[in-house]
């Protein structure tokens, strides 16, 4: 999606929060919401059901402040968990600049941060793009809990792409703007233009 | 392409409605900066979500698409129109339209097909996009960038 507007000298880019059912994506955003200046940030738009699961994808537009003269303006979504909305995550994931893998560090998750990952993967290669050279950030989230496993673990069952990681309390907030910050550095650093850097 | 497009809906007569263009992916190339101004990021977000899904859906029932497929949520005077469409070079397009207080919103069907053939005809979008806009971001910049958001 990034959109270089060089007679405004805006960027807008698009941020994907992917991961399984409950692990947290929504409560990155409100997060971001609740922490972020009001004239900075819109509404959160949130096209979820009676108990609060996202039925189709949460937006949230963050004007960030400038770099190197541009402003920035970042488009947060993020995808319904739920194994059946499938159709849904493809549709989100259309010109995305960059994800924050939201995985459920529970022992029991394991699986379904699998198939997650892998269903992203693949929604990924349906858009046309190369997963491996998309911006992609690990967050490890739920390390409060008991049953969390360990870091190793999730590295090697999760992180194909050796891709930055970044531990996380969302619900507390610990990790979530600096899984942001983490991944708008990356997906600055992609933006291509056809005029001259210099 | 900003000002041919806003001449081109003076033209035709579609001035007094909101004319929003934007990519498939939703980055929005153009915005007539008409009418209410209220939430237009999340309205516009909703509104992409809403044509996508409503085409996947056309889509996975087989219902054919031709140049005349057009999402459409209106009254008697209030409403919106989407239709999607391409830059003559290619680029997969839709075109939204929104508009309140109408006698004939009818009108604006035919006036969104002629944005769209326009388009067609007379726009090209594709870039090519070698150079990096920036290289060797600093943490610090990072850190500048996000500093003015906090509460």
């Amino acid at each position: 999606m990034s959109f270089v507007n060089y007679n405004k000298k805006e960027i807008n880019c698009k941020i994907v929060y992917y991961g399984p059912g409950l692990g947290g994506k929504t409560t990155n955003i409100q997060y971001i919401f609740q922490k972020t200046a009001g004239d900075r940030r819109g509404k959160i738009v949130s096209l979820d059901s009676d108990n609060e699961r996202t039925l189709f994808f949460d937006f949230l537009p963050l004007d960030l402040g400038e770099i190197r003269g541009f402003k920035t303006r970042f488009h947060l979504y993020t995808v319904p968990g739920q194994v059946f909305y499938e159709a849904s995550r493809k549709l989100i994931l259309r010109g995305v600049d960059g994800i924050i893998f939201v995985a459920d560090s529970q022992m029991e998750k394991m699986e379904s941060n699998i198939e997650s990952f892998e269903g992203m993967l693949s929604n990924l290669k349906e858009q046309g793009y190369d997963p491996s050279t998309v911006p992609l950030i690990m967050q490890w989230n739920k390390r409060d809990l008991p049953n969390a496993v360990s870091i190793e673990e999730l590295n090697q069952k999760l992180n194909r792409f050796s891709s930055p990681t970044q531990e996380a309390v969302a619900v507390r907030g610990d990790g979530v703007f600096e899984s942001l910050k983490s991944l708008s550095k990356i997906v600055l650093m992609n933006l291509r233009t056809n005029l001259s850097s210099n | 392409m900003e000002n041919m497009l806003k001449n081109y809906i003076v033209q035709i007569g579609a001035d007094k409605a909101q004319v929003v263009l934007c990519k498939r992916d939703g980055s929005i190339l153009f915005d007539s900066h008409y009418g209410k101004r209220d939430h237009f990021l999340e309205v516009m977000a909703l509104i992409i979500g809403s044509v996508s899904a409503t085409e996947q859906i056309a889509k996975t029932m087989s219902v054919e698409k031709d140049s005349d497929f057009m999402m459409s949520f209106a009254n008697s005077s209030h409403g919106i129109f989407a239709m999607p469409t391409a830059s003559s070079d290619n680029i997969e397009l839709y075109v939204i339209l929104m508009f309140e207080n109408e006698l004939n919103p009818a009108q604006f069907k035919i006036k969104i097909r002629k944005i769209c053939q326009y388009l067609l005809e007379n726009i090209k979008l594709k870039e090519n996009k070698k150079n990096l806009l920036f290289e060797n971001i600093t943490d610090d910049e990072i850190e500048r960038m996000f500093e003015g958001c906090k509460v």
